[in-house]
């Protein structure tokens, strides 16, 4: 009995001294506290915060759990500020107190392009309404109203119950140019896996009508189409600090639609890969490469469009292939890195019937506010002269 | 043509609609009861980071507003501050480096601030901070950005020369060892693309602390006598004359800028620059940015320079005002975001002990490195004849390095006329 003691005593007082030891270097995690959020509902933050209340951690973890979640929030594109304050109780619990400070959440403006061409005017201009964080979890309500080459009406809802991504449109257009009319409800499902991956699939019904013969060109109008569009996200628009000095986004989507009218179906798949590079001062090379295939009976507002800055309004007649790239080279202004000069040039191949090689190029103005969204002023030169004004407000 | 009419009567009511926004924003701001003026010599990201600071100070209360106004760089604003203060039309605020600030102090220009300092503010505020502002016992200027030299070094450099990116020179001796290996001619026409190093040992910023690092000092405690022509001062300039002409792993004739330029340009792989510029050195440079500390010779030493905040108001209510913005300014959480936002030194033990700063150090650990060297961190020393005493050092340090001439007999006619300077103060 007493040997048994013997062993079972020096492993216990070891097993006790390694827990209190343990606890010296951890710290008990009381509360978690939101502060700042006007707007973005506190259970929304929340759900991007990797630390957890009535835990312990220690100094690593519990730092290594403020990046994680402050990364997730930054990732939101909701806030300007993000402070994690940290306050250690008398009895030596912590209580983290976030401080946000939001972004203003509504733009309106103007977006597109004017033109001239052929002693003619034209555009493809319309007035729109983003209105992110709607309510307070990130979803946002965006209008646009084309006006002048067609009209109409898109709106669309992009909500987000993080990890899950889900959308809602509906829109109606009318081209006077190729005399049709497109009407269209579309949803959104995805899932974010990483941080950097998002799987999904859209699922669109739409119904067209094409009076135009030429723009008809062998499709069947009106027709009524179901067309399913699985898609993957990779990597991210834009980088969330300038010490990134390489990022990328690449989209993929291929996708199937049934006609019912004429009980036919299309297919395609669609690419599209943005490499940015900060080469030096903060002067940013982005190459974007858009690759786009489709086959069988494709509904005219489907088709492939080009898709090259600058380039003539009408080159949007479509083709079975697209290749374009995307080139642009963004320059801080030395003394007002605010002020931005963006050069761009754009090619592509596309199949069409009279169009096998189109390019455009021109000069952007872009001027951060303090929003930090940019009004862009662009001048582009590709078969017109055209100028596209986009302002946040 | 009707169409096109329409479009430019939109665009036209859209832009007065945002212009006239935006102007309301200024009306609102105007309505506040004190307006301060606030002179400061940041410029370009510091600029942004601090004028974006003043903002949110002008949004986050109604009484009052700061209007924040570059006046170029610390000799620039001592010039114009100089002749502010004769002409009568100080600003409220003004950002002045802590070696100009006797300049200032000596006429009774520029008051004490030591009674408004709370107890809270005195004990969490780094020592050496209120240290460098501080003369005679009294508080003159409240520590803003601070900063102390580090060694910046071209990680893709120490790669391609096949060294350890991760494990940088520590001593001076070290420094040459790895120069010699860093320092090519990648083309073998004669002429050296890439240095290993460059010292510019500009005047008293870059002299002071090697003379400490081997036991010296630039000037006696009462700073009535040069001694940077000692033993410690000529063993410095020996060293660094060693580095151009007996070792060639460095540029004999180039001064900061030049310095700092070939530095970016990757000419230069190592070299002690403030820990001010590692934001923007991060954000711009193609290649990979290493931060190490300072060198050292015999012992650590690093510079404390940088610039406090002066109060220039006579009137109570505006001293008080401004009392107000600049307690705010160098707050916990706006020192952090200073700190982050420029490189500048966190002024607080309490900032340095979050766990926001210790996560961004985490992520970003060439911040950490000026952080490290604060225990080993002084200011120059201080008189207002410093700017003089600069010159005469500088010009010297010029002669050694480029002309080659003898450290001891240089560094002994520089101390010289160091010595007139500071005595006819003394008269």
């Amino acid at each position: 009995m007493k040997s048994w003691l013997v062993v079972i005593l020096p492993a216990l007082f070891l097993s006790c001294s390694n827990l209190l030891n343990a606890d010296d270097n951890r710290v008990f995690l009381q509360s978690i506290l939101i502060e700042g959020n006007r707007v973005t509902r506190e259970s929304h933050v929340r759900s991007f915060l990797t630390a957890r209340e009535g835990q312990y951690y220690d100094l690593d973890g519990i730092i290594d759990e403020i990046n994680k979640s402050r990364k997730n929030l930054e990732k939101t594109g909701l806030f300007t500020s993000i402070f994690f304050n940290d306050q250690l109780n008398d009895d030596g619990s912590l209580i983290l107190t976030i401080v946000l400070r939001e972004k203003n959440y509504l733009h309106f403006g103007l977006a597109g392009y004017l033109g001239y061409e052929d002693d003619e005017f034209y555009s493809n201009t319309s007035l729109y309404m983003d209105y992110k964080n709607i309510f307070g979890n990130s979803s946002s309500l965006f209008v646009e109203i084309p006006f002048y080459r067609d009209y109409g009406l898109i709106l669309r809802y992009d909500g987000l119950a993080h990890p899950y991504v889900y959308g809602l449109g509906i829109s109606y257009r009318h081209d006077y140019l190729y005399d049709y009319d497109a009407g269209r409800i579309q949803s959104r499902l995805g899932y974010r896996f990483t941080d950097e991956v998002v799987l999904g699939a859209d699922v669109h019904i739409s119904r067209e009508d094409v009076q135009s013969a030429a723009a008809l060109q062998g499709h069947v109008s009106p027709t009524t189409s179901l067309v399913f569009l699985p898609y993957s996200e990779f990597g991210h628009v834009e980088r969330y600090t300038k010490k990134v000095k390489n990022w990328y986004f690449l989209t993929l989507s291929p996708y199937a639609g049934y006609n019912f009218d004429s009980s036919t179906f299309f297919y395609g798949v669609d690419g599209l890969i943005d490499i940015n590079r900060d080469l030096l001062l903060q002067i940013v090379y982005t190459l974007g490469i858009h690759a786009s295939y489709q086959g069988g009976t494709v509904p005219f507002d489907y088709l492939i469009i080009s898709d090259i800055r600058g380039a003539y309004h009408d080159s949007r007649a479509g083709g079975d292939y697209l290749l374009s790239f995307v080139n642009s080279l963004d320059f801080p202004w030395p003394t007002n890195n605010k002020f931005h000069v963006v050069g761009f040039f754009d090619f592509g191949f596309i199949d069409a019937h009279d169009q096998g090689f189109i390019a455009g190029g021109g000069l952007g103005f872009h001027w951060y506010t303090k929003y930090q969204d940019p009004l862009v002023f662009e001048v582009a030169y590709g078969k017109g002269f055209m100028v596209n004004l986009n302002k946040r407000f | 043509m009707k169409k096109l009419f329409l479009i430019t009567v939109i665009f036209i009511l859209l832009f007065i609609l945002s212009l006239s926004s935006l102007n309301g924003m200024g009306q609102r701001s105007n309505r506040k009861s004190i307006e301060l003026s606030f002179w400061h010599s940041m410029s370009i990201y510091q600029g942004d980071a601090l004028e974006g600071l003043v903002h949110e100070y002008n949004e986050s209360q109604n009484r009052v507003h700061i209007d924040p106004v570059f006046q170029g760089l610390y000799g620039e604003m001592k010039t114009k501050l100089m002749n502010a203060v004769r002409t009568g039309q100080t600003p409220d605020i003004a950002q002045v480096a802590i070696e100009y600030l006797d300049i200032f102090i000596q006429d009774g220009k520029v008051e004490p601030i030591t009674d408004l300092i709370s107890d809270e503010d005195r004990g969490d505020i780094l020592s050496q901070f209120w240290y460098s502002v501080s003369r005679n016992r009294e508080v003159y200027a409240y520590p803003f950005n601070l900063s102390v030299q580090v060694l910046y070094y071209n990680k893709d450099a120490f790669k391609r020369s096949g060294l350890d990116p991760d494990d940088p020179p520590k001593t001076w001796d070290e420094v040459i060892e790895y120069g010699k290996i860093l320092t090519r001619d990648f083309d073998n026409n004669g002429t050296i693309d890439q240095w290993g190093v460059l010292v510019s040992l500009e005047g008293v910023f870059g002299f002071t602390p090697l003379i400490r690092q081997v036991g010296g000092e630039f000037l006696n405690e009462d700073a009535t006598a040069a001694l940077f022509n000692s033993n410690a001062g000529v063993k410095v300039m020996e060293l660094v004359q060693n580095m151009a002409h007996e070792y060639e792993i460095m540029p004999s004739n180039w001064n900061l800028f030049e310095g700092t330029t070939a530095f970016l340009e990757g000419k230069i792989v190592m070299g002690p620059i403030t820990c001010a510029g590692i934001k923007f050195a991060e954000e711009n440079l193609p290649w990979e940015l290493g931060i190490a500390p300072l060198p050292y010779i015999e012992n650590k030493s690093v510079l404390l320079g940088g610039a406090g905040l002066v109060m220039l108001s006579k009137s109570s209510s505006r001293r008080k005002a401004a009392f107000d913005f600049i307690t705010w300014l160098t707050q916990k959480e706006n020192s952090i975001r200073w700190h982050k936002e420029t490189g500048y030194l966190p002024l607080r033990k309490s900032a340095i002990e979050s766990f926001e700063l210790q996560g961004f150090h985490k992520l970003y650990p060439n911040y950490r490195i000026p952080v490290e060297q604060l225990p080993y961190s002084r200011p120059p020393d201080f008189t207002p004849h410093l700017s003089q005493i600069d010159q005469i050092v500088r010009y010297a340090i010029e002669d050694i390095m480029i002309n080659k001439k003898n450290p001891k007999i240089i560094l002994d006619l520089a101390a010289e006329k160091t010595n007139q300077i500071l005595s006819q103060r003394e008269e």
